[in-house]
Parts: structure tokens; sequence; C-alpha cells
């Protein structure tokens, strides 16, 4: 038995460590073999069981379930923890009080049932059959006064989600946001270079992808590939995402998802808390410090946090060369005071966001011929050594937030939120031209405000849900002298949603439907005729209908049709200005209209269970007017040459994919994941491929888990060996890439390793993660600069948390 | 439940108060011009045994998009020696405003990370050859000598390439990255 299981294990280690062999297995064989291993696995997991088993020759397929009641009231008590001594094994109780645990052998356990408010309650069971055992609690008069309950449900919605938390979201701290999401299931990421780097959901990004930042919808340049997210993820306790189609409760727009970054709620016990994190990595050298005071006073209801970050890095390395210029720097502030009383409550929260990125010096070139010479060497021109200047050409972004919210108790029957939000984007990029003084070539002021007003009514005869209104104004303008590559423009949105969810037993319906009126009143320059002002108007409607029905074994399953419609960017309509890296121009289309997205998916959970976990789900969207730029295919002469000219067009478009992430608990220490995403795209009328597509990628991890000894000073150790494998994007061709055809597959090997030392009193965290550990040199489909220069090579990264 | 509701109004109006107390329209465009970009281009060559001076301009005043470039023939005479410098401006022109910056000097500032390329087609035309060096010694181009012999047609390009840090004994038109590329229409006669 031992035997079989160490050949499970060194087949997974085989697939890891021999990428040559990976490389040419195409993903489908892949995740056969994935699944293979599975029954192999599973075959091998009964055989286990029986190791935990007092007495190896008896049955080992017993269950013990029952409800978990209310002593007096018969109520059923939902989220108690029910926990078997002898295999330290624990399970919650289900939404109807439901209980059970599977695989048992015969024996006699000690069951320890808690449950907030209530009186632990420990009993013994002997157990020869499968058995129904009702658990009966008695309420704790003294404690019941303080404590507030909250429940939450394993799936909450219809609509495919994926949270970044916990030890997982430790792992990215160091990294950027977008970096940061693409541990997540179906998302990965636009990079541009190693510096930036944007969330792409279900193969869509940009201003598809509404951000979220603690509850105020970010708002910047995010029209732009280079333009990453203004936030600090490590100022965030809670990354989510939202996939598909979901225009209905964060305004229109929204056709690829939704990201919500959320920092941890205030503390609401008085005292003074804290903590100090440093993060240092090999590779680009870059050192963080941050830090976080928070608290709450005795005498008032008010508390407190201010959380501040600051991070330098120096240029990265390709595993063959220096990629010159790309160190960067970044510092963020953030403070956050809180009111609450019983019925009202308020918050202020105000964050900077600064940061200076440097630009692959060699991706910064002139025209066509340049592109060519570029794409023809081996290697950058320049790749200089390391340093951590910042030279021309680099960005320089700005990021203010204000935001402040109150809720109040209507009664018994909801709560009212009010939302406002103030947002200052300052953009400057400084190009590699002659030098002529400090000023940036391109100067870009957004000014918006959002104020959101939401009714959240409590459940009324088995119907739960919100509505509410919200309104964004948004004003954007350039500093004088700088390229015009963005009008001037005032968008003014106002929008009403209602949102409402029927649950009744095992099944919940969900409906909502949203109303957005856009307009956009541009200023542009004209050398003949002067200013001129087009204005359009929009009428954006969102919807979305889903159902989620609990088949019980564990099974859930639902179904979602979302629709949503995206009004043109500014940047769209009338983009006019040179792309460095590209060499191309870009020219907008006055007569774009909004585009509209109908996506449906279907999801199967798999939850709580003993070995195998997991999620599939399945979509389809289909985008009508689908935006995209296309090179067209005539040049553009200007002083420094030819240009390759692209132009907005709009086309019906359909993306479908699938999304796979399951856990399989080899043993009770040592759990595989898989995470698996598949995304395909086409150009509906010519029946030709899209550009800039993910490429399908699994990233399948070891992980062991090291027991808690009491006497030990070490807890929650963990070592886990993963390898990451992205394939080639085959539905790529001369027609979507004109430029370069897409790179090779590449798989990449990482590592990751964390820890909890306990001084006497104080608690440290240590954590170590090591990525492209074979150093290998590989391009990304997704990199806007894959012309120029490889990726990074082997980065290791350490961090540090101490609790205050 | 109306009770309820009157919360609701109040927000409601904090809402659009702070709205609409935002709205400010004064602002406007600025003339769409970017101070670093060159529009303009003059080659001008001097006989050195006397006589005019013949000039040449390539001239794009909207900058990169909008209306084509306007480019002059360079027309001149068959076994003549002439002393050529170029001179490159970053110029405005609308309505009653014209604003010119010299780039050339900037250029000359910065001689150790630019050098101007001139190549004719046919090579033998017109034989351009820089005199003037930077601080490192190597050629800029800013200043040259252009030889002619035979009388022919042909085109001479123009290239000034920004190399910082890649200007070289060995860099050539390849090197670096394009400010300038642009392309008269020669005539030798």
């Amino acid at each position: 038995m031992c035997i079989a299981f160490s050949c499970g294990c060194s087949g997974t280690d085989a697939l890891f460590l021999i990428p040559s062999t990976v490389y040419r297995i195409n993903l489908f064989i892949l995740v056969q073999v994935w699944l293979l291993l599975f029954v192999a696995g599973s075959a091998l997991a009964q055989e286990q069981s029986y190791t935990d088993a007092e007495e190896p020759e008896q049955d080992c397929g017993l269950t013990l379930s029952g409800k978990v009641l209310d002593h007096d009231t018969r109520e059923p008590l939902i989220g108690a923890t029910i926990y078997i001594e002898e295999l330290q094994r624990a399970t919650l109780s289900d939404e109807y009080g439901n209980y059970h645990f599977h695989h048992l052998c015969r024996g006699s356990y000690t069951l320890k049932v808690t449950y907030i408010g209530y009186e632990p309650e420990r009993l013994s069971t002997r157990m020869s059959i499968s058995t129904v055992r009702n658990l009966t609690l008695h309420i704790d008069a003294q404690r019941l006064a303080q404590v507030e309950i909250t429940g939450t449900r394993l799936q909450e919605q219809a609509q495919a989600t994926e949270t970044l938390q916990g030890r997982e979201l430790e792992e990215t701290r160091g990294l950027s946001l977008g970096e940061s999401l693409k541990k997540l299931t179906g998302v990965s990421s636009v990079q541009t270079g190693p510096t930036v780097s944007k969330p792409v959901i279900h193969g869509l990004f940009g201003n598809r992808v509404v951000i979220m930042n603690n509850g105020v919808r970010h708002e910047s340049q995010q029209w732009g590939n280079e333009h990453a997210p203004e936030i600090d993820p490590l100022n965030a306790q809670q990354m989510r995402v939202i996939k598909g189609a979901a225009g209905v409760r964060y305004g229109s727009d929204a056709i690829g998802g939704i990201v919500l970054v959320e920092p941890s709620t205030l503390p609401d016990s008085a005292g003074i808390g804290g903590e100090v994190s440093l993060i240092g990595s090999t590779n680009n050298r870059m050192g963080t410090v941050a830090g976080m005071v928070e608290g709450k006073l005795r005498q008032l209801p008010l508390s407190w946090r201010l959380h501040t970050s600051v991070k330098k890095a120096g240029s990265a390395q390709a595993p063959k060369y220096n990629l010159d210029n790309t160190g960067f720097e970044e510092q963020n502030l953030a403070a956050m005071l809180g009111y609450k009383r019983q019925r009202f409550g308020a918050e202020l929260y105000y964050s900077y966001f600064h940061t200076k990125l440097g630009f692959l010096s060699s991706a910064h070139i002139g025209n066509l011929t340049d592109l060519a010479n570029a794409i023809g060497r081996e290697r950058p021109e320049e790749t200089g050594s390391f340093t951590y200047t910042i030279a021309r050409p680099y960005q320089d972004v700005t990021h203010h937030l204000l935001k402040a919210k109150a809720s109040y108790q209507t009664g018994e029957v909801g709560e009212l939120q009010f939302t406002y939000g103030l947002q200052q984007n300052v953009r400057q990029e400084y190009d590699r031209h002659r030098n002529t003084g400090d000023r940036p070539q391109l100067d870009l002021d957004l000014q918006t405000h959002t104020t959101e007003l939401v009714w959240e009514h409590k459940p009324f005869a088995n119907l739960s849900g919100s509505m509410g209104a919200s309104t964004i104004w948004q004003n954007n303008s350039y500093a004088a002298n700088t390229r015009p590559l963005l009008p001037y423009f005032i968008n003014t949105t106002i929008g009403a949603f209602v949102s409402e969810k029927w649950r009744k037993d095992n099944l919940q319906l969900e409906a909502g439907i949203r109303y957005d009126n856009k307009s956009l009143d541009i200023k542009r320059w004209n050398r003949t005729e002067g200013v001129l002002r087009p204005s359009y108007t929009f009428h954006n409607f969102s919807g979305s209908f889903g159902a989620l029905y609990d088949l019980g074994y564990h099974v859930t399953l639902s179904a979602n049709v979302g629709y949503a419609s995206r009004a043109p960017h500014s940047y769209e309509l009338f983009a006019n200005g040179l792309h460095n890296s590209a060499a191309s121009f870009e020219r907008g289309n006055p007569e774009l209209v909004s585009e509209d997205a109908v996506n449906t998916m279907a999801t199967l959970n798999y939850h709580s269970n003993l070995r195998l976990n997991g999620e599939l789900s399945l979509y389809y969207n289909t985008i009508n007017n689908y935006i995209y730029l296309q090179q067209a295919p005539e040049y553009i002469l200007l002083v420094s040459g030819a240009y390759l000219l692209a132009e907005y067009k709009q086309a019906d478009a359909r993306f479908w994919g699938a999304d796979l992430n399951f856990d399989y608990a080899l043993t009770n220490r040592l759990t595989l994941n898989n995470k698996t995403s598949l995304v395909y795209a086409k150009n509906r009328e010519t029946d030709s491929y899209l550009p800039f597509i993910t490429p399908g990628r699994t990233d399948n991890t070891l992980r062991y888990s090291f027991e808690n000894r009491n006497a030990s000073r070490l807890s929650d150790s963990y070592l886990a060996l993963g390898g990451l494998y992205v394939g080639r994007q085959s539905r790529s061709d001369a027609q979507s890439d004109p430029v370069l055809a897409a790179p090779d597959a590449y798989f990449l090997l990482h590592a990751e390793a964390g820890t909890q030392l306990q001084f006497g009193k104080q608690q440290v965290e240590l954590g170590i993660v090591g990525s492209n550990l074979l150093n290998t040199s590989y391009r990304d489909y997704q990199n806007r600069l894959r012309y120029f220069a490889d990726e990074m090579g082997r980065m290791i990264m350490f961090r540090i948390k101490v609790p205050l | 439940m109306k009770k309820s509701f009157r919360p609701y109004l109040a927000f409601l109006l904090m809402g659009s108060l702070l709205t609409f107390s935002a709205c400010k329209d004064e602002e406007e465009p600025e003339p769409d011009h970017e101070h670093d970009v060159v529009t303009t281009v003059t080659l001008t060559l001097t006989p050195s045994n006397g006589g005019e001076a013949v000039t040449a301009t390539w001239e794009d005043l909207d900058g990169p998009g909008g209306n084509a470039p306007t480019i002059d023939e360079l027309v001149l005479s068959a076994n003549t020696t002439y002393t050529g410098a170029i001179a490159f401006a970053s110029e405005e022109a609308h309505g009653d405003h014209h604003d010119t910056h010299d780039l050339t000097a900037d250029i000359r500032a910065e001689g150790t990370a630019h050098e101007i390329f001139y190549l004719v087609t046919p090579q033998n035309l017109v034989t351009f050859s820089k005199t003037d060096k930077d601080a490192n010694g190597r050629p800029i181009g800013l200043e040259t000598t252009a030889t002619t012999t035979a009388a022919g047609q042909g085109k001479a390009r123009i290239i000034l390439k920004h190399q910082p840090g890649t200007k070289s004994s060995t860099s050539n038109e390849n090197t670096g990255e394009t400010d300038v590329d642009i392309t008269f229409d020669t005539k030798v006669q």
C-alpha cells in the first residue's frame, strides 16, 4: 500500500519535472492524464483510509449523520461545528442543521459540538453500523446577549465567483494586483513587461472588467493595455472575482466580470493592534515594507486604521540578460475611520497610491523599420546591467480615493446605504525622445465623483434583495502641450437597479435588472475647425437570471444568464496617437455603438467531501458589436517614418470556455490542487480569430501540510510544489497577429512554503515563494513586450509578518 | 414603511448635491500640439564656390495624423560641392498664433545620443559626409558636405536616430530609435 502511494507521488513528480515531455502533450491529453491520475488516486485513497482505522480488518464505510438542534425550540442550528476528537475531523451543519461524516470505521468516538451562543456539548457514541444521531444544544444565556451571529452559505449566488484570501492571498504578497489575481481559475493577465499587469477574466479585460476598490468603482485610464490598476493589494484582505457579464449591481461595462478588492473590516473590540510585514525578492531585488495600526476607542463606537506600504524594485532579470529599465517604486497610504451605532453607521476612507515604473528601454521604438529590427534581434538592443534607477521611458501615476459611506437600519426590514467616492487619477508618461526639460509627453488628469444609494431588504416571504441608484460624474483633461491621445470629456452616468433572490428548500432563483444612461460630452481641438464638441448619449441595460439548486450529496448545480452592455470609451471613439511600443498609430472611430453581451454559464460544485472537492464551470458568451483594435492594411507616414495604422472596429464575437478547479486529498496531509482554464474566441462575422486571447493553462500543485504539535514552536507549516503549463495560442494567424506569430507553449515550476513561529507570546508568520524555478526562457502571448524580450527568470520571494 | 423612506430622500438629496456641485465646464482644450514632435525639417545646401543656397523643407504642422505633410523637391547643380546644414523644429500655426521651437540645438547638445544618416539612391547621385563631431569624437551629421557629380534623379532619405547608450563605432541607421525618417525627391541638373 505504501509502495502504491509513493508510485502515485512519483508519477506526479514526473509530470512536473520533465517539462520537455509536457510541452509535447496537448492540453486535453494533459487533462486526461490528470483524470487518470485521479482514478488511480481515488483507488489509492480508498486503501489509504484503512490506515486511519483502529482495526484495519473492519468495515470503514460507515456514516454518522443527523441534525443539530436547539434543545428547547427544536430549531435546526446552521453552521454548528461537530468535531470527532479521535480522528481530528470536523464538519459544519448545513443550512437545514444536517451534518454527516463518511468513511468512518467501527469503534467509539467522542463528538464535540460547538455553536456560538450555546453551551458546548461533548458526547460519546459507539459505531457498529451507519448511525443517525441528532445533537441538541442548550442556549448559553450569559453569552447570547453580546454575540452577533453571522452565517454564510457555501455558495451565495448562481454566478461563478472565485475568492483569493487567507494563505493563497499571503503567497501573492509583494506582487501587483494583476499578478495576484492570476492565482484564480479563469483569471489571467495582460502584461506590458514585468511591471505592468492587468487582470483578464475569461479572455476579457480593460474597460470590460469593473474593479470595485473598497466598495467604490475604480475609475482610471483603464483603456490602456499598459495601464495597471492603481490599487495596493497589500491593503486587501480579500479579492473576489465574479466571472462573466455582471452589470446589475455595479453598473454597466462589466461584460467580462468584476473584481472586488476588500480591506478587512475595522476592529469591533476596544484596543490597539497592528502588524508589520517585510517582503523581499531575488531577481529584481524588490523590497517592500508594509505597516498597519488599528484600534477602537473605549468611550465612543469609533474605530480606525492606518495602512501604509512602500515598495522599491530594480530592473528585472530574464534568464539570459537584464531587462533594462524595468525597475519600479510604489508608495501607498490608506486611512479609515468607522463609526457604528445600533441603527446608524458611517465610514470615511482615504487612500493614496503613487507609482513610478520604468518601461523596457528597447521596447520604446520608432517606426516600422525599428520594429522589424527589434524583432529580428535575439536579445534587446540595450540590456545594460542591474540598477534601481528609473530612466525614460517611464510612467508616473498618482491615484487618490476619498470615500464616505453611511448606513442606516430602516426598522426591521432592511438597511439603507449611501456611498460617495471622489477619485483623482493623474497619469504622466515620459517618452524617451529628446528630453526637453522634465515634462511628460502624456499627462492625463481624470476626476471622478461617484454616488450610490442602496436599500437592502431582509428576507420577506423567501425573498431577499436590494435596489438602488447610482451616479458617476467624470472629467478628463490633459496638460497643455502634451500628447492629445485622449480628448477632454465629461461623462455623466445615472443608473438604477433592482436585484432579488427567492429561496425555498433546495432552490434559489435570482433575477436583476438595471438601466444606465450615459452621456458623454467631448471637446477636442481640430486644426482647421477649432474646438469640436461632439456629444453622445447611450442607454445601457443589464439583466441577469440565475438558479442555484442544492442537489444534496454535496453537489450544487447553478446556471446563470447575464446580459450586460458597455458604451464605447472616449478612447475608442477618439483615440489619435502613437503607441510607441507597438509601432502603431491608433485611431478611434466616432461611429461606434454600445457593445452588449449575453453570457450563459453553468457550474457544478462538489463540496464538503473528505477527498475530492471542486468546481467545474462552462460558459458561452456572445458579444454583439465587440469593439477591437484592428491593424489596417495600409501604413501611415509620419515625420519619423512609416507606422502601422490600427483602427477601432466592431464585430459580433463569441467567447466560450471552461474553468476547472479541484482539490484532491491524497492523504490527510497531502493535497493535489488543479486549476485549469480554457478560453476560445472567434469573430462571428468573418469567422476569424480575435487577437490577444488567453491561451489554455493548467496549474497543478502538490501541497503537504505538517501536523501541528503542541510542543513545537512551529504551526500551520506547509510545503508545496507545482507546475504551470501554458499552451501555445494556436488560434492565431497572420490576420490576428500580423507582426509576430504567437510564442511557444511554456512550463514553469513553482514552490511555496510557510509557517507560523511562536516566540513566547509573539507570533511571526514566515513565507517563501519561488517562481520560474528552472529559470526557463519564455515569452507570453499576452505580454505586449513579447516582440522584444523574454519574461523574468527565477524569482524567490521571502516574507515576514509580525502581528503587534 | 413610509416613514422608513424619509432618510432615503435625505440621502438622495445629499448625493445629488455632491454630484452637481462638483460639475464644472469652463476648461477648454488647448490646441493639440506636442512640443517635442518634429514638424519641420529644413535642409540648407550652400554652394562652396558662391551662389544661392538651396533649401528643401519637409513640413507637417498638425503633427502626427491629420493632414499629410508637404515635402519640397531637392534640386541641385551637377559637379558642385555644397556646405550642408539641417535644422529640426517643432512648429505650430493656427489662426494668428505661430510658435516655433528649434530642436537643433537640443540635438547638438545631446550629440552623443544622436546621429543623422543620409541615404541616397542611386548612391552616387549626391555624397554626404558629416563634418561635425560629438563629445566622443563621433559624427553627428547636423553639418555636412554634399558633393554632386553627374546629372540624374533619385531620392535622399534622412534619418535622425536617438541612440542613448548605443551610439558607437559600430552603430548605424538600424541602431536605436527613429525620431525622423523622411525622404526628399532629389534632382541633380
